[in-house]
């Protein structure tokens, strides 16, 4: 992050996006560092996954995650792919994790089940933060998972 | 360049997926073209695609694809929207008979080009809201 002749904050070049976004996928998702959140994410965030209802503000977000954490256990995002285009950072890769606390949504019980399926995810940046993600998993992928043997 | 790809996208777009015109497949994409798109099996090769889109299309004849962004990065075309359709043809892998419901269900594709034509497809679309809008799930 630096800034320019005018002092004007510069953009991030893709080599900055790529090492900015393995930061965030390695401090949030794995990692499991809330108290980073607001280096990566705008006060604005909206995330939308459908099915789910959109996630709309950091304190939603955070408290997403903490939900999120709660139902599963090492949790590993892996970007097989980042593609960097302008202010816009696509992520395609494989997510995993065991499922340790109930999924209300799908009726399933804790299962202490391991998952992988694959995800792609759309962000949009404005001043080196995240204000809009969108988010395509497998979900139905994961279900299937869940409830086989 | 970039504008070409999305031009022939939305081309591919109009005239295999909405118009049904399986013949002009060859024109987008090539002969060893792979598609993924979990949890179904992958399709390998232009005419296991053609069967597959044919197979699409009797479910959801009416099946129209809204684009709400792309994202080009050199031969890589990300595109992000939804597809709508009525289901009017049986969803055999799930064992549901026609319910003449229409849907919505938003989706993202990851593809590959090569020439400028597909050669490899990534396809991540809302299945779970799919089966929650025809009743299940």
């Amino acid at each position: 992050m630096q800034n320019n002749d005018n002092g004007n904050h510069a953009p991030m070049t893709r080599a900055e996006q790529r090492l900015w976004v393995q930061q965030l996928i390695d401090e949030v998702w794995n990692g499991g560092n809330l108290a980073t959140l607001e280096a990566f994410y705008a006060a604005t965030i909206l995330r939308r996954q459908p099915p789910f209802p959109p996630v709309e503000g950091l304190a939603a977000y955070r408290a997403f995650l903490t939900d999120t954490f709660a139902t599963f256990a090492n949790l590993h995002m892996v970007a097989d792919e980042i593609i960097c285009e302008g202010n816009t950072v696509v992520l395609l890769g494989t997510w995993s994790a065991q499922q340790v606390g109930p999924l209300v949504w799908a009726n399933l019980p804790a299962t202490g089940k391991v998952f992988a399926v694959p995800y792609c995810t759309v962000l949009h940046l404005q001043d080196d933060k995240v204000f809009e993600e969108l988010v395509y998993v497998d979900q139905l992928g994961m279900v299937q998972q869940l409830r086989s043997g | 360049m970039s504008t070409d790809l999305k031009a022939t996208i939305l081309h591919f777009i109009d005239e295999v997926w909405e118009k049904g015109n399986l013949a002009a497949l060859d024109e987008f994409c090539t002969a060893a073209v792979i598609r993924h798109q979990p949890p179904y099996p992958t399709i390998d090769g232009l005419e296991a695609f053609r069967a597959n889109i044919a197979d699409t299309r009797a479910i959801w004849p009416d099946i129209k694809m809204i684009v709400e962004e792309f994202i080009i990065k050199d031969e890589i075309v990300v595109m992000r929207g939804f597809w709508s359709g009525t289901q009017t043809g049986p969803l055999r892998w799930t064992n549901l008979p026609p319910t003449g419901k229409a849907i919505k269900v938003p989706f993202c594709e990851v593809m590959h080009m090569a020439d400028g034509k597909i050669a490899e497809a990534f396809g991540y679309h809302d299945n779970l809201g799919m089966l929650r809008q025809l009743g299940m799930g």
